[in-house]
């Protein structure tokens, strides 16, 4: 790390080495689409490589960039509003493909339809928290991370863990209340 | 929810048979009805954000690193522009630029005034007394000269 932050290339080429599948995993998880992701995943990485020198080694090294890379990604559905358009200009390649493919195509037992409306709700639903805590609950749900890895991993201890899990929960489930009442159901 | 409840969510959510749990907790869970309808709530809403968001081993095509150099010498050329473009750098810019030109100006101004030399005390002393003057001020000495050429036509 003290070599990234002292501009060594070849520790930077170590870095991106070793997280580009990692970022680019995430951000095809939040956008499904290849040519998004490998735009946000080049942004994510020349990112690090101009704001390393601000890392203060308070948390680890994949939790910074894995709120970075979200972050960005974020940035992007803001920047292109994918939110309200996703069944419009910016459906993914990949999602059209398998909507064409069949109309009554399943994976991993869900309609495709329903998975996309799914992820909508998902990314719009996250787009509430703040982003320490965006960041905290996808490494616990998405990532699979128990509590102590986190505690570890972010510098905060446990219980402070469980109470920022607990609390960004208890608001997206207001938030899906709210959308519940305004069009379908959620998490039913 | 119940504090009991609170403190192993996150092991339940992973795992409801996990061995972290202690019994009380299912037990509490049979019996308080708040309790377990937000607890499942939360598996439910944990589920979703498994199954929406898993990255599928998605991976960039060969390459990727020498395409994260390209982009951050692009930034780095752009860092430049941007430098310059940028709203308080170029407000600051525009300000000293202002200073330099006010301080030139002055400068120029009072060399040049200094070229010509000092005034006469005297000069300045009789521009005193009539700058500023209006024709009422002046009227009074041209009656006095009149006055004196008639009577020196008179002699």
């Amino acid at each position: 790390m003290r070599r990234v932050q002292a501009r060594d290339e070849m520790a930077f080429r170590e870095i991106v080495e070793r997280y580009q599948a990692k970022v680019f995993s995430i951000i095809y998880g939040i956008l499904r689409n290849h040519n998004d992701a490998e735009d946000i995943a080049q942004q994510v990485f020349s990112k690090i490589y101009f704001s390393i020198k601000n890392f203060d080694f308070r948390s680890s090294l994949l939790t910074w960039i894995y709120k970075i890379t979200v972050n960005e990604c974020y940035d992007y559905l803001r920047k292109k509003r994918v939110r309200k358009l996703v069944y419009e200009s910016d459906f993914s390649e990949e999602d059209a493909l398998r909507m064409e493919n069949s109309e009554t195509a399943t994976e991993q037992g869900t309609p495709v339809d329903t998975r996309l409306a799914q992820r909508d709700l998902v990314v719009k639903l996250l787009d509430k928290l703040s982003e320490d805590d965006r960041t905290l609950l996808l490494l616990k749900e998405v990532e699979g991370h128990s509590v102590e890895e986190l505690s570890q991993m972010t510098g905060m201890n446990e219980n402070t863990i469980k109470v920022k899990l607990f609390r960004a929960r208890q608001k997206l489930l207001k938030v899906a209340q709210r959308l519940q009442r305004g069009a379908g159901p959620t998490f039913a | 929810m119940h504090q009991l409840i609170k403190d192993h969510l996150e092991d339940y959510l992973r795992d409801p048979e996990s061995r972290a749990i202690p019994p009380e907790f299912h037990v509490h869970l049979a019996s308080c009805g708040a309790c377990a309808q937000e607890a499942t709530l939360f598996g439910a809403q944990s589920r979703l954000f498994r199954g929406a968001l898993q990255g599928n081993d998605a991976e960039p095509a060969p390459g990727f690193y020498a395409r994260v150099l390209n982009r951050i010498e692009e930034r780095e050329d752009d860092s430049i522009w941007a430098a310059l473009l940028e709203p308080a750098f170029g407000r600051r810019l525009a300000i000293a630029c202002g200073t330099l030109a006010l301080l030139l100006g002055t400068y120029l101004a009072s060399t040049e005034h200094n070229e010509h030399g000092p005034v006469p005390s005297g000069i300045v002393m009789s521009d005193d007394r009539t700058a500023g003057l209006g024709d009422e001020a002046i009227q009074p000495r041209e009656r006095d000269a009149v006055l004196a050429s008639l009577a020196s036509y008179r002699e």
